[in-house]
């Protein structure tokens, strides 16, 4: 007759591997868990001296008393198109003591060292450019014009034949200039630069093509990725 | 006969002192190495961080062509690193984070405009810390200023 412990002690025997494979099974889940602690600390690594180069340097050109800006994050093309590696060195102390690059779209500004490694801090910003625009017009029968494109101020330039005398010129509806006894010569118009200017000429006799020369300041403004790249 | 029933006995002394010394060992092991390994790694690189962005603070609290300016800017530094409290100091050209560990410290080079003649004063982590600009007779001075904006 078998002992009733016989059973019971032969199955206690087979907790000990299974003990030793869950301890296995914890050790390397343990193990697993530090390498991948491990690893994400490493990924975090990243260099604190150029990226805080490379994100001043960034703020400074884009900010609104930067030499390059008209406004916050709005540069000035033909002022951008003048910086060089020494204007940027004299403007940004900081671009002096490190190795900066800078590029609008990818096309290099300004470069004080020419290697491609280093940290790199994108900026979107808009490059203004101010041109000035002549206009000619045709004026029909409703002796209307309407500039093409918002601008900040215009110059008129009326030379009508000398039988007609203009007498009103009227800027979105609110008279510009008066003269009862004739316009003639040139005249500055301020404009709105938030809308679109619609001019209107009221004058007593035919008005040639040629009589009416408007000389507009135009703003164009596209957007670009100001990229600075440190390199320390 | 008397031994039949020590079996289960022995086994579960067995289990007991494996499973004893298995903690004991993986205790050892995470404590005694990974852990504060990890936990240095971690204070070093926020240590540089720091560094870093106490440096930009300094550098930005100075406004651009100026030889006349008054400023404060408050700067929010974490109030310990690895648990513990730190210092920044200036030595006259660069910022010296100064932490107990040995594992956390540092030195970064401060880009100064050439107004600036002194910059003094320290830093102790967990109060209110200012960057303070004046001007004086001979250009900018600079001081790290706890407590009053």
């Amino acid at each position: 007759m078998r002992h009733p412990l016989d059973g019971h002690g032969s199955r206690a025997q087979t907790g000990l591997p299974s003990l030793a494979v869950a301890l296995l099974v914890l050790t390397m889940v343990t193990g697993i868990g530090l390498a991948m602690a491990d690893g994400a600390i490493r990924s975090a690594e990243r260099d604190p001296g150029e990226r805080r180069v490379a994100t001043s340097l960034a703020a400074g050109l884009v900010a609104p008393e930067s030499p390059l800006t008209e406004r916050a994050n709005v540069l000035n093309e033909s002022r951008l198109v003048n910086l060089d590696a020494d204007r940027l060195r004299g403007t940004f102390p900081v671009a002096a003591a490190n190795d900066v690059r800078v590029a609008l779209d990818g096309q290099p500004v300004a470069v004080t060292d020419d290697r491609t490694r280093g940290t790199t801090i994108r900026r979107l910003v808009l490059v203004e450019n101010r041109t000035t625009q002549r206009l000619e017009p045709a004026l029909g029968w409703q002796r209307r014009v309407t500039l093409p494109r918002r601008g900040y101020r215009a110059t008129l330039t009326l030379s009508p034949p000398v039988e007609t005398d203009v007498t009103t010129v009227s800027a979105s509806g609110r008279v510009a200039l008066h003269d009862d006894g004739g316009l003639s010569g040139s005249y500055e118009l301020p404009l709105s630069r938030y809308e679109t200017t619609k001019l209107r000429f009221v004058a007593n006799g035919p008005l040639p093509p040629g009589s009416v020369t408007i000389e507009y300041g135009a703003i164009r403004t596209r957007k670009a990725t100001l990229s600075v790249t440190a390199d320390g | 006969m008397d031994n039949r029933a020590v079996a289960p006995v022995v086994e579960k002394t067995l289990t007991i002192g494996i499973v004893a010394l298995f903690l004991a060992g993986m205790t050892t092991t995470l404590f005694g190495g990974a852990v504060p390994a990890a936990r240095d790694a971690t204070a070093e690189s926020i240590g540089d961080r720091v560094l870093a962005l106490a440096t930009e603070r300094v550098e930005q609290a100075i406004p651009p062509n100026a030889t006349h300016a008054t400023a404060r800017t408050r700067v929010d530094l974490p109030p310990t690193i690895r648990g513990e409290g730190y210092a920044i100091a200036t030595d006259g050209r660069s910022l010296v984070l100064d932490h107990p560990s040995d594992a956390v410290g540092g030195r970064s080079r401060l880009v100064l405009p050439e107004a600036v003649t002194s910059i003094t004063g320290s830093w102790q982590s967990g109060g209110v810390t200012v960057v303070v600009v004046d001007s004086t007779a001979g250009g900018l001075t600079v001081e790290l200023r706890e407590g009053t904006v």
